[in-house]
């Protein structure tokens, strides 16, 4: 950090907007805003430039103001009375907040879930099902010389994701970046990555799993039937032609969005995706990954599958964790009307979820913290304020490679950090469960309960 | 026989894998009503939710109440018979080994997943997922009879390793995905993607127009007339089977009542079907038969 000119310049700050993570921001700070934001994409600049500290109070309790302590009493009465809560959300903050959300899930009994299971949920289902052949972006920079982009745009979603990782850099085996590597675009649609792509095939809606299947086929040698281009809107010899490209390159990677974890056959999709990449692993080196949205969802994956074994979608209740994506994930035991209380960290699912699930989520007592205001907080029995991770919080965020990365705050921030808020959150329901400070690793969860309601 | 009243209805999904016949029918009324059901994250008693009547000693166990909350109902239970009487919540009969489980109403998801024995027949509709493995685990179903006589969700035995899975409605997409062995039949329509990555196994579509789509992996191989399916065919009738996409599709012909006959006659086991083989990108040696219209 170093001052000029009455600005204050931050070297090698993280942009968290986004899974690719980027770590070489340079930040001009000026009084309490950042006025530049140097190599920062366009969503990048966005968010490092629009910053600024609301006037809002710290905590609010059915909609009044209230201290701290007050919210944080509320809150964890909530929660400890809860036969069936859900602790929610969770991409965007810190891996430290996220550490103490799942300590809160395991304490009240609840059920763990993140964003994942309305993104990616299907992509871990996926790699559970048939595995991940995986590598880090910067052995795709420094090798891959086919990059495939199947149901993702990241010209518009991931801007510097081409520029920085995957296709126009240089690297030790692409010493010409760009000229050594052939970029092919799947999509339904001409997007605006296709004129970045040599090879664009526009597949019909919904049949990428079709696609997939077909190729999977090609690379194994099986005749496939000619009808695949009534299926998929794309001929048997531009398959077959892709087929041959993805078994004769060097290294090859196939990076994948929701076009195809979310669309018709979700975990099907991705496991059929999975398996081509295995397969073509018995001719040359191929890998694959999926484009992550949110800026630490990928860290949350990681830290709840290191403290429950399992990445979302996680159900404590009994002590013990169990995993079952469509049972224990949010969007479904909202619709299905079964949570009777929530804790929601950092996400907004009264703008995205369900009818049934939003209006469901409005019946139950629910517990919100983000740093701004939106549908979700507006409606929350409590809400924090909270600072922003990466501007005002330090903290580790994963990059979509599963690479961690520290975050250097730009801005102090008046409001507290999600785990602040969260560790002292966590404090009192402990407390309230008869838990002591000093943590016995494994106390038996549910007679603490009885204790605390006898 | 015990019959297990609702008293009171749960707030949150209550798990009560306790309530299957072989873990019941030996024990008294008071001793079945102090038995540990969850309540959400909190043990409560099963005495508390409903209500025992009976002895255990013919070996059924009758459930009646508004039980869509209720999950694992005869879950892991390898002997006697529990009738249900009303619409399940998820896990009925998964993993169960032996024995019968009979429902007159419609069950969740997972109904009968990773069972290894004994027979389920539901009389109304089930979720996703019938017979498959769960998550993680390699192999669905490996024994056993599931009967639906209404509609199934997605992927209708994923996973099936051996035994029969019979739906009477229609079916959504990946009916019988990775399917390693064993037997699915399906009376009414079917979602896309039937018999995605199979391995061995046979996917039968009876209905005539069951909107079909086979995947670019398989190949039409011949018209076959099996004697298996005749056997099939005979089989359900004995048991009562009604399909639902059957009977509807007999309208304005005698009804049951009318003639004192079975609704579904055999006959559908006679017909001539085509065979699809494949899946190529897998095995392969998996086959569905398709109706011949």
């Amino acid at each position: 950090m170093s001052a000029n000119d009455g600005f204050r310049v931050v070297e090698n700050a993280t942009c968290t907007f986004c899974g690719c993570v980027c770590d070489d921001m340079i930040l001009k700070v000026q009084g309490d805003r950042i006025v530049e934001a140097k190599n920062a994409c366009v969503l990048g600049k966005a968010w490092f430039l629009n910053h600024q500290i609301e006037s809002r109070p710290v905590a609010l309790i059915e909609g009044q103001p209230a201290s701290l302590d007050e919210a944080v009493e509320r809150a964890a009465q909530i929660l400890v009375n809860a036969r069936y809560p859900v602790v929610y959300g969770l991409s965007d903050t810190t891996c430290e907040a996220q550490r103490i959300a799942v300590a809160i899930a395991d304490w009240i009994g609840g059920c763990v879930d993140t964003t994942t299971s309305v993104c990616h949920g299907p992509s871990g289902m996926a790699f559970q099902g048939v595995g991940e052949v995986t590598c880090s972006l910067g052995e795709v920079k420094n090798r891959a010389d086919l990059v495939i982009f199947w149901g993702c745009n990241p010209a518009e979603s991931h801007p510097r994701h081409m520029t920085r990782y995957s296709t126009m850099p240089r690297g030790l085996f692409v010493p010409r970046g760009r000229k050594d590597r052939t970029v092919v675009l799947v999509d339904v649609r001409r997007t605006k990555t296709a004129p970045a792509a040599d090879i664009f095939l526009q597949i019909k809606p919904r049949r990428d799993f079709e696609a997939l299947w077909a190729l999977r086929a090609l690379v194994k040698g099986v005749e496939v039937d000619p009808r695949i281009e009534e299926d998929t809107g794309v001929s048997l010899r531009q398959w077959r032609d892709l087929a041959e490209r993805m078994k004769s390159c060097k290294f090859g990677v196939l990076f994948f969005g929701m076009g195809l974890s979310m669309t018709r056959g979700k975990h099907l999709n991705v496991e059929a995706a999975l398996a081509l990449a295995r397969d073509l692993n018995q001719f040359t080196k191929f890998y694959i990954k999926p484009m992550r949205g949110h800026g630490n969802v990928t860290g949350a994956d990681n830290v709840v599958a290191w403290q429950t074994g399992y990445p979302f979608g996680v159900n404590l209740a009994r002590g013990y964790p169990r995993f079952n994506p469509g049972e224990y994930t949010t969007a479904d035991l909202l619709a299905r009307g079964e949570a009777d209380a929530a804790l929601i960290i950092a996400s907004d699912p009264l703008a995205n979820f369900s009818q049934p699930a939003r209006e469901h989520l409005l019946r139950i007592p629910y517990i919100a913290l983000d740093p701004k205001e939106t549908p979700t907080t507006r409606h929350a029995t409590v809400a924090f304020t909270t600072a922003v991770y990466g501007i005002n919080v330090a903290g580790t965020v994963y990059r979509m490679d599963d690479v961690p990365i520290r975050l250097r705050p730009a801005l102090p921030s008046p409001y507290p950090s999600d785990e602040e808020v969260l560790r002292r959150l966590e404090r009192r329901i402990r407390q309230l469960l008869g838990i002591g400070t000093n943590l016995h690793p494994n106390p038996p969860r549910n007679s603490h309960v009885e204790r605390a309601f006898s | 026989m015990l019959r297990l009243s609702m008293r009171r209805e749960p707030v949150v999904p209550l798990e009560a894998e306790c309530v299957r016949p072989d873990v019941l029918c030996p024990l008294s009324v008071a001793q079945i009503e102090t038995l540990t059901v969850w309540h959400g994250n909190r043990e409560e008693k099963l005495g508390e939710f409903f209500a025992v009547q009976g002895s255990g000693d013919s070996g059924e166990v009758h459930v009646e109440g508004v039980l869509s909350k209720v999950k694992w109902l005869g879950a892991q239970m390898s002997g006697g018979r529990l009738v249900i009487h009303g619409s399940a919540g998820m896990h009925v009969g998964a993993q169960m080994r032996g024995g019968s489980i009979e429902v007159y109403g419609d069950v969740g998801d997972w109904l009968g997943a990773e069972m290894r024995g004994g027979k389920i027949h539901v009389h109304g509709n089930a979720g996703h997922l019938v017979g498959s493995a769960y998550r993680g685990s390699r192999a669905g179903m490996r024994g056993g009879v599931i009967l639906v006589e209404g509609s199934a969700g997605f992927e209708v035995g994923h996973g099936l390793r051996r035994g029969l899975i019979v739906i009477g409605g229609d079916v959504g997409d990946f009916c019988g995905v990775n399917v390693i062995a064993g037997t699915i039949c399906v009376f009414g329509r079917v979602g896309w993607r039937v018999g995605a990555a199979m391995k061995r196994g046979s996917v039968v579509l009876v209905h005539s127009e069951s909107g079909f789509q086979p995947l670019p992996t398989y190949r039409k191989d011949s018209l076959v007339e099996l004697v298996w399916l005749r056997l099939l065919a005979r089989q359900l009738c004995q048991w009562g089977f009604v399909p639902r996409a059957l009977s509807s599709m007999t309208q304005g012909t005698p009804t049951e009542q009318e003639t004192g006959e079975p609704i579904l006659s055999a006959s559908w086991g006679e017909q001539r079907y085509w065979r699809y083989c494949g899946d190529f990108a897998e095995l392969g040696k998996g086959e569905i038969l398709v109706r011949a219209s």
